[in-house]
């Protein structure tokens, strides 16, 4: 079965994915400073989540999670290549 | 500038910059050790066949075709994501952006402005909708992508750059300054913290650069005068300037437009003043793979038209035949960068 996505669409898949991936890492940030939150203060209602500002512990957490997110998805690429051959 | 991004805005800008720097590092690990030199020896003339035959090495390479794919990726969407980023905010700087119209720096807009053909709607280096596409670009451009993106990604300070580039007046302290290119303020505000007693003019085509610019000076307390002209016909009167300086505009210009630009400078300067133009490395500064590089990653695929044009200027050339005298034209600082042409108006 021929596919219907050609070479030159392989580009704009990519965008597609890195935007998905991108629209994730916000939602899974949210969790996470939704746990710390909710495990500060005992309940939702007074949360306004747009304005915290990680510090401390929780924006290390972050940084090394979102490094290590980022890395996962680029890393799906290259798990299905062939090795490199960069030189003759 | 007094703000803070809302979660979805920061952490969008948080993951476009890692997944450069990841990206990167993948890249850059697989051919560090493994540079195609092989191929550098017997190459064509020109940067564009040069370009075909390292671009087809490459491309055999997942790990090139990767970083190219999300290089891409992040020149399409990163001026969305910072619209998108303000857009959340908006609400709350409109107060504080509106206050800082008042202040000591004036802002001339011309009215029957006509932007030029070259400079048009192009989006330059992946702006979303050129520099005037937003109603607050300059906001969006100088503080989310510029202070945010790239100061937090580039190697080395863009603003100890532009800082250092000064040192090749060898001490000499203009009275009258032009900047040309103004942008959205970042090497205007160093041309006033280095010269705080001169009297700064600053030019741009760009409306909304020039109103953020404005902004930020007035709320450091600078007064210049910004006035929205082209470089090459700014209006200004003959003999007027000490100095005429700009950063990072010329590998914007088509080579027309570099020479009257040239032209122009040399007609406001007064007789001994100095011309410094700061801009991108030049060709000849690099090995035939990273000029390669250079070229490749802007002038074919980065939104910049006049990237190779500026890359291989003659700038001394041009400088000459405008009638300057004494032209030097060379990399300074680490990496032999930002490059510089410095060259004055002849006394007599």
């Amino acid at each position: 079965m021929k596919s219907f996505l050609e070479a030159e669409d392989l580009d704009r898949l990519g965008f597609a994915i890195l935007n998905l991936a991108k629209e994730n890492w916000a939602v899974k940030e949210r969790l996470l400073l939704l746990e710390d939150a909710v495990q500060r203060s005992g309940g939702l209602h007074r949360l306004d989540l747009d304005t915290v500002q990680p510090e401390g512990d929780l924006a290390r957490l972050i940084d090394t999670e979102r490094k290590r997110y980022v890395s996962s998805v680029l890393d799906a690429f290259k798990k299905s290549s062939v090795s490199p051959q960069l030189d003759d | 500038m007094d703000y803070a991004l809302k979660q979805h805005g920061r952490a969008s800008i948080d993951f476009l910059m890692d997944a450069m720097g990841v990206n990167a590092k993948n890249l850059f690990a697989s051919i560090d050790d493994k540079a195609p030199k092989s191929l550098a020896r017997s190459l064509p003339e020109t940067p564009a066949d040069r370009g075909d035959v390292f671009e087809d090495h490459m491309r055999s390479s997942p790990q090139f075709r990767l970083f190219g794919m999300v290089r891409r990726w992040q020149l399409n969407e990163h001026g969305r994501i910072a619209k998108s980023a303000f857009d959340e905010i908006e609400a709350d700087v409109a107060d504080q952006l509106r206050g800082y119209e008042q202040g000591p720096s004036t802002l001339h807009l011309d009215d029957a402005f006509s932007p030029p053909e070259y400079w048009r709607d192009v989006p330059w280096h992946g702006t979303d909708g050129g520099w005037d596409g937003h109603r607050y670009m300059g906001f969006v451009h100088g503080e989310l992508v510029f202070r945010t993106m790239i100061c937090g990604s580039m190697p080395g300070d863009p603003i100890a750059q532009r800082r250092s580039t000064l040192d090749a007046l060898d001490g000499f302290q203009p009275e009258k300054i032009l900047e040309i290119g103004a942008g959205s303020g970042q090497y205007t505000e160093v041309l006033a913290q280095m010269y705080p007693e001169a009297d700064l003019t600053s030019c741009d085509l760009s409306q909304r650069q020039l109103e953020h610019a404005h902004r930020r000076a007035n709320a450091q307390g600078l007064k210049i005068a910004f006035r929205q002209a082209p470089g090459e016909a700014t209006g200004l009167p003959d003999g007027t300037f000490d100095l005429v300086t700009s950063y990072a505009l010329f590998h914007e210009l088509p080579e027309a437009t570099a020479k009257a630009q040239m032209a122009e400078a040399f007609r406001v300067l007064k007789p001994g003043g100095w011309l410094l133009i700061a801009d991108v490395k030049a060709y000849a500064a690099m090995d035939v793979f990273d000029a390669w590089q250079s070229d490749f990653w802007n002038q074919v695929y980065g939104d910049d038209p006049y990237w190779r044009a500026h890359g291989e200027r003659d700038m001394a050339g041009l400088a000459q035949a405008a009638g300057f005298s004494g032209a030097t034209y060379e990399g300074l600082g680490a990496n032999r960068y930002p490059y510089v042409l410095t060259t004055q108006k002849p006394a007599s």
